[in-house]
């Protein structure tokens, strides 16, 4: 699994490897997702959450959403900031702590 | 590269998927980029529906899916979505079906495709601005849906859409010409992004109100996120301007939502370092 923050416009992002079994926790996490959410804002410059990918899916953080993509179908959840929080936690610990930004605040319905 | 279609059609059954070869992904594109009218709503579903419920298209090994219903084309939840009025695109993908797709069921798809469009669907309107008078004849016209496709987007970054050159490869300013940039904290100082962009070709100037007659270019512009990250905008036909925030969707709002009449004075979040107005042409080499 490959995680990526998404922040940049002209450079590449940061990206990094999640090896198992963590990539496999996480999986189990992005599989139990079960709470349907409104698409979040289209985000512009700067930080723009975070980007899973694996085999089977590509999973973007943001918003207090997750936006799941998979072959023929895409879904929106709720997202309770768990994950979101252990991927900002494994940026600062790569030196990326400057790019991070606070997930805008749950305003939605 | 490939498509892998999907007639969303069947409840029970598995539904109909076929491979359209080599050279299809390429006229898709070319399909999907004369369609220049968004919406700002998602095809009717793919749920709660018995019968024709649309395509899904995935190209090569992409992960994710376009789809395609009601003349709605849904490139993504970030981005906007394209309408195709006269179903041309759904038309188009039951022709490549074959024998994939059994008579009858090629009859009710052809049946549904005659029916009016969703009533809910609405065209987008950007909010109101007046742009200024673009003076460069090269000037491109403003046409995100050439950028906001599977087989594009992910690849091209701010720096590919300034220039209107699709590369494939995240195109880095002076990378192309032997000088790409090594320092993000000034613009012109020794290994500054600006350089690297006139060792590419581009030049400098002071304004975008000097006269671009044929040959000559159109205005673009450079800003940086000081010591952390490039941007670029460019003068699209119609006055305004527009830029494509790395591998996400093309668009001509500033990071307020507000029209682009100028990258200078536009809501740049944290790239407040504005560097130069430049001019592009076709004799610019970038990668």
């Amino acid at each position: 699994m490959e995680a990526e923050l998404d922040v940049f416009s002209g450079r590449p992002n940061p990206r990094w490897v999640i090896p198992a079994p963590e990539s496999e926790r996480i999986a189990a996490q992005l599989a139990a997702l079960s709470q349907p959410a409104d698409p979040p804002a289209m985000p512009g410059l700067g930080f723009r959450g975070f980007v899973l990918r694996s085999d089977r899916l590509t999973a973007r953080l943001f918003g207090r959403r997750i936006v799941l993509s998979e072959p023929g179908r895409e879904r929106v959840f709720h997202d309770t900031g768990a994950l979101h929080a252990d991927l900002a936690a494994e940026a600062r610990r790569r030196g990326f702590a400057s790019l991070l930004a606070a997930p805008p605040p749950d305003d939605r319905p | 590269m490939s498509l892998t279609v999907t007639l969303n059609v069947f409840s029970g059954r598995p539904n109909p998927t076929w491979t359209v070869p080599e050279g299809a992904a390429a006229e898709l594109s070319e399909r999907l980029s004369k369609l220049t009218s968004t919406l700002n709503l998602k095809p009717a579903g793919g749920v709660s529906t018995l019968g024709y419920r649309g395509f899904s298209v995935r190209s090569g090994d992409a992960q994710s899916a376009t789809f395609i219903h009601g003349g709605a084309v849904d490139l993504g939840q970030f981005s906007p979505t394209l309408l195709a009025k006269d179903r041309e695109i759904e038309k188009w993908l039951l022709s490549t079906a074959g024998s994939a797709v059994p008579d009858n069921v090629k009859a009710h798809v052809k049946s549904s495709l005659k029916a009016k469009l969703i009533d809910s669907l609405q065209t987008w309107h950007a909010p109101k601005a007046t742009c200024p008078k673009c003076v460069a004849v090269d000037a491109p016209a403003y046409n995100p849906g050439a950028w906001n496709i599977p087989a594009v987007q992910p690849y091209n970054n701010c720096y590919n859409y300034a220039n209107n050159r699709i590369t494939n490869t995240f195109a880095q300013p002076g990378r192309a010409t032997g000088h790409m940039y090594t320092q993000l904290n000034t613009c012109t100082g020794a290994g500054g992004v600006q350089l690297g962009a006139i060792s590419d070709g581009l030049a400098a100037c002071a304004n975008f109100t000097a006269p671009l007659t044929v040959g000559q270019g159109f205005y673009v512009a450079l800003v940086l996120w000081p010591g952390t990250d490039f941007h670029w905008y460019r003068q699209d036909k119609v006055g305004c301007w527009s830029h494509k925030p790395g591998s996400t969707p093309v668009t001509n709002l500033d990071n307020a939502g507000n029209p682009i009449t100028d990258p200078r004075t536009a809501n740049r979040g944290g790239y407040t370092t504005f560097c130069s107005y430049m001019i592009t042409k076709a004799s610019v080499h970038i990668n």
